[in-house]
């Protein structure tokens, strides 16, 4: 699996055991986790026996409650129960404002335009907290199930996901003592649950309504390779604005004059989710409100329902179409449309969606478990559990990514739908004469106005020096990992100065906070940051080594001159002679020097292998001394 | 890194202009099974920096050959020729005007009756004229002298006029299906 530990196609890489890892699909109303067992890949119950739970979490002094139990306390204890945490996630309080009026919390800045904290009787807590304290419950089950410590977990985000959403989705995992393999968008994980179930081939669209966000993605699958063609979508976009929608018209019809207190908010929304449920069965459905001694009644038919969602279906309908014409594509091209997502049992959203793709859209899967289930399958690849030629998965980047220029406009360095990990530069220049510092303003979004944008990071490039305006050349680089996060780096062409920056979000914790959090939880109290730090060096060290001596052995003599291998060899002993050590800096140090004595050498090797994968021979095969 | 100085080879594609796409999905994907991230999940931390840059240069490389402009504008480059704004400028005036009046169109088409069924049947034509210069290129790279040389970045030119206008007809589609 390791690249120094170059298979053979059709042969595993993994040489014993199974490592334990895990799918979680971190949903906005329901969480879920999943692993694969002997081969198949199955939801993990709790010893509830329940396999949703619920994405909530109630705080009392001293006293987490996550799910079901949590769920319960909502209507006596709402400003102490966080519901829909997912939907504050890298959002600023500006943003959190337009979700709707009728959230009991109370939010506060700690610091102006920063992250906003939800004010509870456990204290100020960030929504990355609580997505954490969900993540630790979930993490604890797939412990259990798997009967032992997890190696890692693929975490699931909606495809539509910003950068700022994705960072703090990782930063919970972190804080929930989590390995991340991979953040993996909603829609790919259920197409690959899909896909490698059915063995398909050919163009498929899955459409997405989760409880809080909405994502088109539109694949190509063809022999175990899954390539996203463009996907798109909405990120306050779900079944709880339907909820919402219905209990404003409750209000509206029925309950003149009724002052909302949290409580009652609460109530009526659970109402209306239920109401709308019923609705999926029956062409109406009767309510009776009682709160506090008085008592409300009505009836909605399922069309009155339709007419009040038929907008926000309509604004899903219109991300198909420019996702279809992103990936080039018409309606007629689709050969399956997946449904995922709690809200695609609405039938209104079945027979919109079916007819724009004109066919009768898959609902056979259970679009509430399809998700998670991808996810541990993505999970038992990455960790090498199986053979990692079973399947190939090529993700994009949801949106645009550019810095600003003069006048206020964006220019875009990454275009929306690349294929990640993508690498892209462009040159910008000075403007008045002398600059010696460039301002860099990173934005992410499709409209030309930095006004239009999310504003994702600012940072400066110092030291230019003092030339007339347009002489400087700045070289500004966009890195878009497989997890979808950006990094970000500048550089002065003539002389040489860089600055870079891994781009954490305004709304972001600061990689201290993260720190604090993982130190404060029970599970590593016993150690301090700098015991963490000296283990985190010791496996890296460890994993250098192991990687470079194999490919020695295997490698060595037909990459490299002897010369060479007395020089790589040298730097090997270094290494181990500080490996175990408490030593962290000298660790750094050695793990420095070795990985530079071998890039060379890792990057032939990687050169060599595209070569034998192009030829279809093996590796020892090849002529490998037409290297230049 | 030697093998990522020239896409084609990278790809192992002879380097010609026309190119099987299917064939270059199939070298694609037997790249990235081999440079991609997820190969790399527990392996040592600059293996897995390696692997993101490779997987990066062969999306990149990927990119440039499958679209026909990038891809004749990088066997251009190949050969030493950068196009720059300044080789644009020397057009022929009978493609210059045949450019103003399809802009004249596409304004014409957002007030006529039937906006989008007059999108179709503009949108096919572009595609004809994108077809013909793809065939153009072909023959110029083929022949590869200096005089087809220039006629390649002629045509590039050209070229990229034709795609502008086909993003604005598709912006155009935009409008259409949001109102």
């Amino acid at each position: 699996m390791a690249l120094l530990q170059i298979s053979e196609p059709g042969e595993s890489p993994v040489p014993h055991g199974h490592h334990h890892a895990v799918g979680i699909d971190l949903g906005t109303t329901n969480s879920l986790v999943a692993t694969v067992r002997n081969g198949n890949a199955e939801v993990i119950r709790n010893r509830d026996g329940e396999a949703l739970i619920p994405s909530v979490v109630h705080y009392a002094p001293g006293k987490v409650l996550v799910g079901s139990a949590a769920r319960k306390k909502a209507l006596t204890d709402p400003h102490n129960t966080i519901a829909s945490v997912k939907r504050f996630m890298g959002r600023g309080i500006a943003d959190i404002k337009t979700l709707g009026k009728q959230l009991p919390y109370r939010f506060v800045e700690k610091k102006q335009g920063g992250m906003p904290y939800i004010e509870t009787a456990a204290g100020l807590l960030s929504p990355v907290r609580v997505s954490a304290d969900i993540l630790k419950v979930l993490a604890d089950q797939g412990r259990e199930a798997c009967g032992g410590e997890l190696e890692g977990a693929v975490i699931t985000v909606p495809a539509y996901f910003d950068e700022a959403q994705r960072q703090a989705t990782k930063d919970a995992a972190k804080i929930a003592g989590l390995n991340v393999l991979r953040l993996l968008n909603e829609p790919t994980a259920a197409a690959i649950a899909y896909g490698l179930d059915q063995q398909k081939e050919g163009v498929i669209a899955v459409y997405d309504l989760g409880g809080g966000t909405f994502d088109i993605s539109i694949l190509r699958l063809r022999a175990g390779v899954f390539e996203v063609l463009a996907t798109g979508g909405d990120t306050a976009l779900g079944g709880d604005d339907f909820d919402r929608l219905i209990a404003e018209w409750i209000i509206s019809n029925s309950m003149a004059n009724v002052e909302l207190t949290p409580r009652l908010s609460r109530r009526l929304l659970s109402n209306a989710c239920e109401l709308k449920e019923r609705l999926s069965d029956n062409d109406s459905a009767d309510f009776n409100i009682e709160y506090q001694g008085a008592a409300w009644q009505g009836t909605l038919t399922r069309e009155q329902l339709n007419r009040l969602i038929e907008p926000l279906i309509e604004q899903s309908i219109r991300s198909c179409n420019r996702c279809l014409r992103d990936a080039g594509l018409r309606g007629v091209d689709i050969s399956n449309v997946v449904m995922v997502g709690g809200s695609t049992r609405v039938p209104q959203v079945r027979a919109s969606v079916g007819k724009l793709f004109a066919q009768e859209p898959l609902v056979s899967i259970d679009p509430d478990t399809v998700v998670a289930i991808g996810a541990a399958i993505q999970a038992d690849i990455l960790v090498g559990n199986r053979s990692a030629d079973d399947m190939l998965l090529l993700d994009v980047n949801p949106l645009s990514l550019g810095i600003e220029t003069m006048g206020g406009l964006v220019e875009k360095i990454i275009p929306r739908n690349a294929t990640i990990p993508v690498v892209r530069a462009q040159e910008f220049t000075t403007y008045k004469d002398g600059q010696t510092a460039m301002a860099i303003h990173v934005l992410q979004g499709e409209r030309e106005l930095v006004s239009d944008c999310r504003s994702l990071a600012h940072f400066e490039l110092r030291g230019i020096p003092a030339m007339v305006a347009g002489a400087a050349r700045i070289k500004v680089t966009f890195q878009v990992d497989a997890d979808g996060l950006l990094s970000v780096f500048a550089r002065e062409l003539s002389t040489g100065i860089q600055s870079s920056v891994q781009v954490k979000p305004s709304y972001g914790l600061a990689e201290e906070e993260i720190s604090e959090m993982i130190m404060a939880s029970i599970e590593h109290a016993s150690e301090d940051v700098h015991t963490r730090q000296l283990r985190e060096k010791q496996i890296d060290a460890q994993a250098l080594l192991a990687s470079v001596e194999t490919a020695l052995a295997q490698d060595g003599e037909k990459l490299l001159s002897s010369v060479e291998i007395a020089e790589l060899n040298a730097a090997l002993e270094k290494l181990r002679a500080v490996a175990f050590s408490d030593d962290d800096r000298a660790i750094s140090r050695e793990i420095d020097n070795t990985a530079k004595a071998s890039d060379e050498f890792a990057a032939r090797r990687m050169d060599a292998s595209i070569k034998a994968a192009l030829s279809g021979k093996s590796l020892d095969a090849l002529e490998l001394n037409d290297q230049e | 890194m030697s093998l990522t100085e020239n896409y084609f080879s990278l790809f192992g594609l002879p380097e010609a202009y026309t190119l099987d796409t299917d064939q270059l999905a199939e070298k694609y994907w037997l790249l990235q099974r081999q440079t991609h991230p997820d190969r790399y999940v527990g392996a040592s931390r600059r293996d897995q920096l390696l692997s993101a840059q490779y997987a990066a240069i062969v999306n990149d490389a990927h990119e440039v050959l499958k679209s026909p402009i990038k891809r004749a504008i990088y066997m251009l480059k190949l050969r030493g020729i950068e196009l720059d704004s300044q080789n644009s400028s020397n057009l022929a005036p009978d493609f210059l005007m045949q450019q103003i009046e399809l802009r004249e169109q596409i304004e014409n088409i957002k007030t006529s009756d039937n906006p989008s069924a007059a999108l179709d049947v503009l949108a096919d034509s572009l595609g004809d004229q994108l077809s013909g210069f793809e065939r153009a290129l072909d023959k110029n790279f083929g022949e590869a002298s200096d005089h087809s040389m220039k006629d390649a970045i002629e045509t590039v030119n050209k070229m990229q006029f034709i795609l502008k206008l086909i993003d604005e007809v598709d912006s155009l589609r935009d409008q259409l299906l949001d109102n």
